[in-house]
């Protein structure tokens, strides 16, 4: 039902409705509704720190038992993020009806940071990452009681221009509604410092510096965890959403691709590799996507682009320390997709070339500079230009142009001017909370089906296990020389270059099963294959005697890429 | 002109409480003391054998007689963990009576992580004996209690603890806890173990005799003895392929054991498979960089309650957790990647670390990294590095006290010298004969899984009194703040100041300097009421008054980052308003890591 109602409203808004953002409650429903498919299951796999359900649902066709491979899909993983736990369910209903359930399992966990996303119908609304343990962050011996908080009773809380002659900051000279970083080799000199919204509640001359909540779930993994951080939280794991996925990946070793909606971006976006063999540092892997693993992502990338028409991961942050998909990478070995599958596009492609190399750098002066958003104001860096050209505009500047052409003018709430009861006169503004993240159904036209088709084109490529060229030749004297190939029928390795090189996931086993009576004169009744890639093919032989091929039987048992018991043949003469 | 007052009624009112608590303590059940600590005092009140290792349940059993004793002091903790097997994890908090023990200092002390680690349980039992036995009558044990509080859990690992006493084990095995692993990676659990073939107890070693084939050959003096047979005789001069190849007639085949799940290999798949002490956060790093690490840090039910319960406890300002063997007193870094722990806290870990090596012969203080091995998310690693706790584990009992020459590393003929001469040869397993499916006629035999790790049965005690008092002075390193002087002048224009001198009279700081770089815990809070404090701040010239770092707000709520160092003074300064008439100002200073101090300060 709430898909109609969800349908209709697309149909009547047009390409310019807002894209529908679920409640934990709307959430719910919607799973129960598709969790009456046949081939849909769904289940409550933990809670979050405030109680709220983490659901999973599996998609299958068939058995519910068999060794088959499956994909892992996580969205909703922050406030900002709330709206891909609809993609997410919509990817669900596209597959349901699908082919592919009928050889590979699908596990989809719409939302793994409730709590975040519940924000995003709070009021006064703002945009929520840190859900989970509170520190003391300003070190006052108080903990929590300088939230931010709605001080223009606006509705929002938003950011705040405070006048200080020692801030960093100054208008975009091609759009004085953005903020750019003065740079005083330039003669500029910076006018404010940007605070997010909020009062003074301690005296301490500072505005929203100590919130009560800070761990963020998807910087509370254990892989390049940072250790006494607001974001990382106490340890890896503390934060129950954090482990209870972990949880669920250690369940569930069938899981082969991970595919995380999320603000980063291994698609469409920045893909920089190490070399597979890059030597350790005190016995420290060089971490980072290994170039074997990262010319897969390339393959599945272009497919990526073409089936979802995604172009472009302008937000998309290159830090991924203690992130989900660095855990499900780096330590579980699982090859893994991320997608930010919507931000604001360029308005231009004037500067699209320049920017990743320095992304890293912009995305931690932000991150210093204006607390914590990946969508907040960004410094414009790469910029060595001329000093007498016209000035360029800022990524901001760009991305608040590109809200004003495409309509969306009230995206951007400019600065008003505030008498703030603690700081002064200062400017409230900036962005509406979500209003820069969340796309238009317009903008996402196309992206669940794409996501579908994509991982319906993924399926036949996942690595599978199977038994070619099973056969048995009598020697004589009821001898049986049985020989056997293990092959990957599939296109992906049966290991990520990672998952081979940590061990992490486990080589085929293969078994050979003889009667009772009978002995195996040669080979090993139990052993493994190895590292086989795509299309590759292993040979086993034994000699048996005592028992004829069709009493023989061979199980190739694999983690993630299937399992097969066979049963040998006399070779035809 | 200016007046000094000494503050009179703050030194009284310190005497009253202490008196207080003196008589509350004196009036505490029983009066009868027990063991006294020397040779000819008084029999203990509760007897405990101290020339044998107990298992979990006589450990417990053990402490819960201690408990009874003195409930005033010590009582075990309603917050009980539960191991994977669900054995219970049990913390015993020992303290003086009087005050909330959970808001002194505390220690916590555990043992045996490692399974088969197993005579830092009875450390543990025997630090909570000794301090109850003297508590009636050694000043200094009365002292410790009454400043400090201990967290006490014998074992971390009881699975481990419990499947090394009840099954064949040998010295290093069972070191793991008890959730299945698929240690061989085939998709079973635990299917392939040793096997106690010969039905005694013990895991030992089985040898073949395979003449002309092997590697080893047997000592002609001692044929309990195997001697490696280097291929080549390194003797002789020459290039190593023109010398004579040598071969063994006997050949080693590992520990006791059967290939059960058929797969060619013997015993790859044991019970467990994995090392609770690479688990814990702080540098972390997953199994393939580091054995046994689990799928994510505090992955097992035991490693997630013992950091719960530290967690919760902020109070906690030393930390022993310890395993066995070799002699060592050791702190982190763990790995080399670390870097350095900063110079403050370093002398600290000196101060305790070269007391130990004299409390505890034959042992050495080191660094885990650089004098032992690389540890990843180890325990002491993560209370240091990531709580700011000054954290030591010892690995208790060295073999080199059973050799003659215990500078030298001990050979195979000096073990058995003493476990002929000192055990009468009750430690070692003859080497006989048996028939394996595999490798048909063997001889099984070799040390007992009870020696080379843990003490001889009569050298329990030692181990565990220096050990115990090696915990008693780390616990009494501990912070313990006190108000050195207060002063109060007049300064003219109805002003006073107030100078304060706050002292932590221990070696451990209130905040370590890791603590205070990472921005761990609670800062220490200092706070002047009951006057209006105009400015305040840390004095910084003892001979320059006008010296002041001032604070920029709250002048009365001085939050003190990087608190008082061990051994060290904090000088404070505020300026205050003159009462009208005789007033008298409240001084607190409260911290995570040492007991909160207030005292009024007249201002007449």
């Amino acid at each position: 039902m709430f898909l109609l109602a969800a349908t209709a409203a697309a149909l009547f808004q047009g390409n310019d409705g807002p894209v529908p953002v679920l409640d934990q409650t709307a959430l719910e429903t919607r799973i129960d509704v598709l969790g009456a498919a046949d081939t849909v299951t769904a289940t409550l796999f933990g809670e979050s720190r405030h109680r709220r359900g983490l659901f999973a649902l599996e998609l299958r066709r068939g058995a519910t038992d068999d060794a088959r491979p499956a994909i892992l899909i996580v969205a909703g993983l922050t406030g900002p993020q709330a709206w891909t736990s609809g993609l997410a369910l919509d990817i669900v209903e596209r597959l349901a009806g699908s082919t592919l359930l009928d050889d590979t399992a699908v596990i989809v966990v719409p939302r793994l940071n409730p709590d975040a996303c519940e924000a995003r119908f709070a009021s006064p609304l703002a945009e929520v990452r840190g859900t989970g343990a509170g520190l003391d962050d300003d070190r006052d011996g108080r903990q929590g009681e300088d939230p931010p908080a709605d001080v223009n009773g606006d509705g929002f809380i938003t950011w705040m221009r405070v006048p200080d002659l020692e801030g960093t900051w100054m208008p975009d000279p091609t759009d004085p509604r953005a903020n750019v970083e003065a740079d005083p080799l330039k003669g500029e000199r910076g006018r404010w410092r940007l605070v997010r919204e909020g009062r003074d509640l301690d005296g301490d001359d500072e505005a929203s510096e100590d919130a009560p909540a800070d761990a963020e779930v998807n910087r509370n993994f254990s892989a390049r965890w940072d250790e006494h951080t607001l974001r990382g939280g106490r340890f890896p794991t503390d934060e129950p959403e954090a482990r209870a996925l972990c949880d669920l990946l250690v369940s569930r070793p069938d899981i082969q691709v991970v595919l995380v909606f999320g603000e980063q971006d291994n698609l469409v976006g920045d893909r920089k590799s190490v070399p597979d063999d890059a030597p350790a540092t005190n016995r420290l892997p060089k971490a980072g996507l290994r170039k074997s693993d990262a010319d897969r992502l390339e393959r599945l990338a272009e497919r990526w682009k073409k089936a979802t028409g995604l172009k472009t991961a302008d937000d998309a942050s290159t830090d991924d320390a203690g992130t989900l998909q660095a855990y499900a990478y780096e330590h579980r070995g699982l090859l893994t997709l991320c997608s930010r599958p919507w931000s604001i596009p360029p308005a231009d492609a004037k500067k699209s070339g320049g920017e990743p190399e320095n992304e890293d750098e912009a995305a931690s002066d932000a991150d210093e500079s204006t607390d914590e958003s990946a969508d907040e104001p960004d410094e414009d860096a790469g910029d060595d230009g001329d000093a007498e050209e016209a000035p360029e505009p800022s990524k901001e500047a760009r991305r608040i142009a590109w809200l004003d052409e495409h309509g969306r003018g009230d995206a951007h709430l400019g600065w008003q001017p505030f008498g703030h009861p603690e700081l002064g006169p200062v400017e409230i503004g900036g962005f509406r909370p979500y209003a820069a993240s969340e796309p238009r159904l317009g903008d996402i036209e196309g992206l669940a089906a794409g996501a579908a088709k994509f991982l319906e084109g993924l399926g036949p490529d996942l690595a599978r296990v199977g038994v070619a060229d099973i056969n048995a030749t009598d020697l004589g004297g009821g001898l049986w020389d049985l020989h056997a190939t293990v092959v990957n029928t599939g296109w992906l390795p049966l290991r990520s270059q990672w998952g081979e090189r940590t061990r992490s996931v486990r080589l085929p086993a293969v078994r050979l099963e003889v009667p009772g009576g009978a002995s195996l004169r040669a080979g090993r009744s139990r052993t493994s294959a190895g590292d086989l890639g795509g299309g590759a093919r292993q040979e086993f032989r034994w000699l048996v005697s005592g028992a004829l091929p069709g009493a023989i039987h061979l199980t190739v048992d694999t983690d993630h890429a299937g399992r097969v018991r066979t049963t040998f043949e006399e070779e035809s003469q | 002109m200016s007046a000094t007052i000494t503050s009179l009624a703050r030194t009284f009112a310190l005497a009253v409480v202490a008196t207080c608590v003196a008589l509350a303590q004196d009036s505490s059940p029983p009066a009868s003391a027990g063991f006294g600590g020397t040779a000819a005092d008084k029999a203990p009140r509760v007897e405990i054998p101290w020339n044998r290792l107990y298992d979990v349940d006589e450990l417990y059993a053990h402490f819960d007689r201690l408990a009874a004793s003195r409930p005033d002091l010590m009582h075990l903790d309603e917050r009980i963990g539960h191991s994977v097997q669900g054995r219970e994890m049990r913390v015993y908090v020992l303290s003086g009576a009087g005050v909330d023990p959970h808001s002194k200092p505390a220690m916590w002390v555990d043992a045996n992580v490692h399974g088969n680690e197993v005579q830092g349980g009875e450390a543990v039992l025997y630090l909570a004996w000794y301090l109850l036995e003297n508590e009636a009558t050694n000043p200094r044990v009365r002292e410790l209690l009454a400043d400090s509080t201990f967290y006490l859990l014998p074992t971390q690992n009881p699975d481990g603890r419990a499947f090394w006493f009840e099954h064949a084990n040998s010295a290093s095995s069972s070191r793991t806890g008890q959730m299945p692993v698929d240690s061989d990676r085939d998709g079973l659990f635990d299917e392939d173990p040793p096997n106690d073939l010969d039905g005694d107890g013990n895991i030992t070693r089985m040898r073949k005799y395979t003449p002309g084939e092997g590697n080893y050959d047997l000592d002609p003096n001692d044929p309990r003895i195997m001697v490696r047979v280097t291929p080549v005789d390194s003797d002789l001069r020459g290039a190593p392929e023109d010398r004579p190849a040598r071969r063994g007639d006997w050949t080693l085949l590992g520990s006791e054991g059967i290939d059960d799940d058929g797969d060619g290999r013997l015993n790859e798949d044991g019970e467990g498979g994995y090392d609770m002490n690479r688990a814990w956060p702080s540098s972390w790093q997953p199994p393939h960089v580091q054995f046994g690490a689990g799928a994510y840090p505090l992955y097992w039910p035991e490693t997630r309650f013992v950091a719960g319960y530290i967690l919760d406890h902020p109070n906690i300002a030393a930390v022993q957790s310890f395993h066995n063997a070799g002699g060592m007193i050791l702190r982190g870094p763990g790995g080399k990647g670390y870097g350095n722990y900063p110079r403050r806290d370093i002398a600290v870990y000196d101060e305790l670390g070269r007391d130990g090596e004299h409390m505890l012969p034959f042992y050495r203080y080191m660094v885990i990294w650089k004098d032992l091995y690389t540890v990843f998310g180890g325990f002491v690693n993560w209370t240091y590095e990531g709580l700011g706790i000054i954290s030591f584990t010892n690995e208790m009992w060295s073999r080199s006290r059973q050799f003659p020459d215990p500078s030298s590393p001990g050979t195979e003929v000096d073990r058995h010298f003493f476990d002929d001469r000192m055990m009468l040869g009750d430690g070692f397993v003859p080497w006989h004969k048996f028939q394996h499916p595999l490798y048909g006629e063997v001889e099984i035999g070799g040390f007992k899984k009870d020696v080379g790790r843990v003490p001889p049965s009569f050298l329990i005690e030692e181990e565990s009194h220096r050990n115990a008092m090696f915990c008693i002075r780390h616990a009494a390193a501990m912070p313990k703040v006190v108000l050195a002087s207060s002063k109060v002048t007049e300064i003219g224009d109805g002003m006073l100041a107030i100078d304060v001198v706050l002292r932590n009279e221990h070696a451990i700081p209130t905040r370590t300097a890791l603590a205070a770089g990472a921005g761990v815990g609670r800062p220490d809070l200092v706070t002047l009421e009951g006057v209006e404090v105009l400015a305040g701040g840390r004095a910084t010239d003892r001979f320059r008054p006008e010296r002041i770092d001032l604070a920029e707000r709250e002048p009365a709520r001085l939050m003190l980052e990087d608190g008082i160092g061990g051994h060290a003074d904090v000088r404070l300064r505020w300026l205050v308003r003159a009462p009208a008439g005789d007033g008298v100002a409240t001084l607190r200073w409260s911290g995570e890591k040492a007991q909160d101090l207030e005292a009024p300060i007249s201002l007449k």
